[in-house]
């Protein structure tokens, strides 16, 4: 049954055996198991009844000559411990002087020398030459012919009295058969047998007692244990389904690749969109209209957050001086955003979209803050929204409450926003700026980060998020100067009190830009950021009062109020820009 | 795991047991001899020292109880050539004498023996004894075996010299190969060595070979002793000579492992002592006085001697003389010619 079959068969259960799991566990095993016992049963046979025998006994008989002569290495053929017997079968005797009655039986004898020696003593005799094992009952034997010259003489001893003998036995008198053991023999000694009589016929019999019997029952024993593992194997891993083997090797990766995936989610909702970062890139190429009067500072020592109240007409009329002179650095590291929220909410009265931007910034709730974050947080706060998250803090929701006015909680947030993180990037910079400028716009951006929990209980205020954000930096023309030196230190005297009395403990002194500070920067930000964040303190200071518009014409970002449909997205987009 | 058909289960298990029962039945694979057995036995000693001390001492109890008997009746058992002619005349006198010749004892212990590694007859075994009881010299034994069925028997024995040193032998354990009386590689081969050392002691110091051969005891012994007796010999206007001729036949040669060969041979002579006119030669020694018995003096006396010498005969390299390391004298026949 393929995988898939299984798949698809919902017929059983889901914790039944399956069909393979069945085969195996009920044929494969048991017929593994039965091989393994009928090997197990065949050893046991060869080891007691088909044992090899230790006995061998294998005979010969001969004829026809006196002398019979064993091989070299005959002897040792089997076993060192050898037993040779010969009983001459030969009926008679040609000697007919001796009428003893032993003499009729001739004295056999057996000695052991070295083959050379035998070789010399029945020189000039025929004999007969046993050279081995024919089976393992019968001796293979040939017969000789005579080689060389009788060398008799009648000095010559009797065979059993020669001296070339290492050992000897004759048979005792009457009788026919002659034993000899030899217990230690090697290949280079032979056995040579004297019939007494040329005309013997005999029967040889050698038995050697096996040591070292083969053993044939450890095969068997060997292809048992090898059954059983196999059955065992059939029983258990192989009778898994598929998949569960295949998780056992590769849970591991399983593993991995969940861990993969969840880094590549959070990996891409830190990423811009491709469009946003186009449209921030050429918004931050148009030509910025600075107030010439003013000097002008490249990077500022510190910005800090300033709020920006937009309904304060008085306040940011007075700071209708043009553009200032030092642009506005934020440091998010030296706010604290809860306290600011809280200052805010006191001055904030728009709601517009507030609720929007601040759900939509607090519901990453990743404790990381993007620069969409940080966006959707300062539009929050530029609608109205006051409790953006600080960092790590994602605020509820339902906190967003009075809207502080859209370009001072824009930018108020935004920069606390940026404090709180404490890193401030181009985006986020980008994001304070448009943001202020682009009051809802930010909200919308907002929303592609924010995620996790777009419960945004305010989706009513989009709409009215959607003027705020007309003006936007897609248009380019973001001033630095738009926004009036007052109303900068307005906002950043109010970002210090909630600092002081939310006891920040980031490095807000540094943050003073418009003090005149020059000497001491905490954060760099580039030229581009700047732009963007003073495009969105115009818009704010646009939005909140015509007056200043008109006191500050020259200096005022021309932005072109009938830009509404390209506002939001784009200027989302360009916010969000990393 | 793949699937398996019951059919193709039911086969391989048949085939399983098919293979097992038909190996069960076995005893297992026939052994066959192996042809490296029959090569090995080539260089292998003829004896071992045990087979040696074995025959020696079967040998040397046959002799003695001669001896102690004084017969020669089963002496021919024990003994051969040289050796049986002199053991033979030695008993007789002692027959005569009542005592045996101090110089015929042999003891039973050996300090060195040299084993042939030949496959053919005959073999011999030279063995050499340690001094006597009463501090003879040692003696050089040698056994010969005629063919494959006759047993050793002792053939020659030699009083080595004193302060003379043998050459080296190969261990018992592996052997020495015997050699022949025409070994080449030598100073000169065992036969021209035994019948120039005849001639150097017939002639003494004016033989033209007197220069191959180094001084040695026996060759001044016997120098001294046919002076004095030619002197005698003259007073009485008697001649005395002694001619020693090689008996080709008995030589045993057997090769040291320095490249020499040790050659035992034997050599006879005759003694001629030609008293003056009128005058009657007597034996000149107790033992020719033996043999002679009651035979009836003239004036020339004939005594034969049978001489074992033993020479050590140099390889060719080496650039040294011919040594004469042992020796032995006995008369044999006494006649009056």
């Amino acid at each position: 049954m393929s995988d898939a079959d299984e798949k698809r068969d919902d017929s059983r259960g889901k914790n039944a055996p399956s069909r393979h799991a069945k085969f195996m566990r009920g044929i494969v095993t048991p017929v593994l198991g039965l091989l393994a016992v009928l090997f197990i049963v065949l050893g046991i046979l060869n080891q007691t009844t088909w044992a090899p025998s230790t006995d061998i006994n294998a005979t010969a008989t001969t004829s026809g000559s006196e002398y019979i002569l064993t091989d070299p290495g005959v002897l040792d053929l089997v076993d060192s411990n050898v037993t040779l017997t010969v009983t001459e079968t030969s009926t008679g005797s040609t000697d007919t002087n001796n009428t003893d009655a032993n003499a009729t039986t001739p004295t056999v004898c057996i000695a052991v020398g070295s083959a050379k020696d035998a070789a010399g003593w029945v020189e000039g005799f025929p004999y007969t030459r046993i050279t081995g094992l024919n089976d393992w009952s019968t001796l293979s034997t040939s017969n000789e012919a005579a080689q060389g010259d009788k060398k008799t003489s009648d000095t010559d001893v009797a065979f059993a009295d020669s001296v070339m003998w290492t050992q000897h036995v004759c048979s005792a008198d009457g009788q026919n058969t002659v034993t000899l053991n030899l217990t230690n023999a090697s290949d280079t000694s032979v056995a040579i047998v004297d019939l007494g009589t040329d005309t013997g016929s005999a029967a040889v019999t050698m038995h050697w007692t096996r040591t070292n019997p083969p053993n044939f029952a450890m095969p068997f024993y060997f292809a048992a244990g090898l059954f059983v593992i196999a059955a065992i194997l059939a029983a258990s891993v192989f009778a898994w389904p598929p998949e569960k083997r295949r998780k056992l090797v590769h849970r591991h990766t399983e593993q991995e690749r969940e861990e993969r995936r969840r880094k590549k989610k959070e990996a891409r909702e830190q990423e811009v969109s491709i469009a946003d970062a186009v449209t921030g890139t050429i918004a931050v190429m148009k030509p910025k209209k600075r107030d010439k009067s003013k000097p002008r500072r490249r990077h500022a020592p510190g910005v800090t957050p300033v709020d920006i109240d937009m309904n304060d007409s008085s306040a940011t009329a007075g700071s209708g001086d043009s553009a200032p002179s030092t642009p506005t650095v934020v440091d998010p590291g030296s706010r604290n955003l809860v306290a600011d929220v809280a200052a805010a909410n006191g001055s904030a009265g728009d709601a517009a979209g507030a609720d929007t931007a601040a759900a939509s910034a607090t519901s990453t709730g990743t404790g990381t803050m993007t620069a969409a974050d940080i966006l959707a947080a300062g539009t929050a706060a530029a609608v109205g929204e006051t409790n953006t998250t600080a960092a790590g803090q994602p605020a509820d929701a339902d906190n967003a409450s009075n809207a502080t006015p859209a370009s001072d909680a824009a930018a108020a947030s935004a920069t606390t926003d940026m404090s709180a993180t404490g890193t401030l990037s181009a985006a986020d910079v980008l994001a304070a700026g448009t943001a202020a400028a682009n009051a809802g716009t930010a909200v919308a951006s907002a929303e592609e980060p924010a995620r996790e929990s777009q419960e945004s209980p305010i989706t009513e205020e989009k709409p009215a998020e959607a003027q705020p954000t007309e003006p936007t930096t897609e248009t380019g023309e973001i001033t630095l100067t738009g926004i009036s030196r007052k109303a900068l230190r307005k906002r950043r005297q109010r970002h210090q009190d909630a600092d002081n009395a939310a006891d920040s403990t980031s490095n807000a002194d540094e943050l003073s830009p418009l003090d005149g500070n020059d000497g001491e920067t905490t954060s760099v930000i580039t030229q581009d950021e700047l732009a963007a964040y003073f495009a969105r303190l115009a818009q704010e200071s646009q939005e909140a009062g015509s007056a200043i518009e008109a006191d500050e014409s020259s200096v005022i970002p021309t932005i072109d109020a009938t830009d509404h449909d390209s506002a939001s997205k784009p200027a989302g987009s360009g916010a969000k820009e990393a | 795991m793949k699937k398996r058909s019951p059919i193709t289960i039911a086969v391989a298990a048949a085939l399983a047991v098919a293979l097992g029962v038909s190996l069960a039945a076995c005893e297992g694979e026939v052994p066959t001899v192996s042809s490296s057995a029959s090569a090995s036995a080539a260089a292998s000693p003829d004896l071992t020292e045990e087979q040696e001390k074995e025959m020696r001492e079967a040998l040397l109890k046959t002799i003695t109880e001669c001896n102690d008997a004084k017969t020669t009746e089963g002496l021919d058992t024990a003994m051969t050539g040289p050796e049986l002619q002199i053991r033979t005349s030695e008993i007789e006198i002692a027959q005569k004498t009542g005592n045996l010749d101090a110089k015929t004892e042999i003891p039973t212990d050996i300090t060195q023996t040299v084993i042939p590694t030949d496959s053919g007859w005959p073999r011999s075994v030279f063995s050499i004894t340690t001094t006597t009881s009463d501090q003879q010299s040692k003696r050089l034994l040698v056994f010969t075996q005629d063919s494959a069925r006759s047993n050793y028997k002792l053939w020659g024995v030699a009083r080595l010299f004193q302060g003379v040193s043998l050459p080296k032998f190969e261990i018992p354990s592996i052997g020495s190969s015997m050699g022949t009386d025409d070994d080449s590689g030598l100073v000169m081969t065992p036969k021209e060595a035994v019948e120039r050392y005849a001639d150097v002691l017939t002639n003494g110091d004016s033989s033209q070979y007197a220069g191959d051969f180094t001084d040695d005891y026996f060759r001044q012994e016997l120098a001294q002793l046919e002076q004095t007796v030619a002197e005698a010999m003259q007073k009485n206007d008697g001649t005395s000579e002694q001619v020693f001729t090689a008996d080709l036949d008995e030589i045993k040669v057997m090769r040291s492992a320095d490249g020499g060969d040790l050659v035992v041979a034997q050599i006879n002579s005759v003694w001629t002592r030609a008293a003056g006119s009128g005058r009657e030669s007597q034996p000149a020694s107790d033992a020719e006085r033996a043999l002679f018995g009651d035979g009836t003096a003239t004036s020339t006396m004939k005594v034969t001697y049978v001489n074992v010498v033993a020479l050590y005969v140099p390889p060719a390299s080496s650039g040294d003389k011919v040594t004469a390391v042992g020796a032995e004298r006995q008369a044999i026949k006494v006649e009056a010619v």
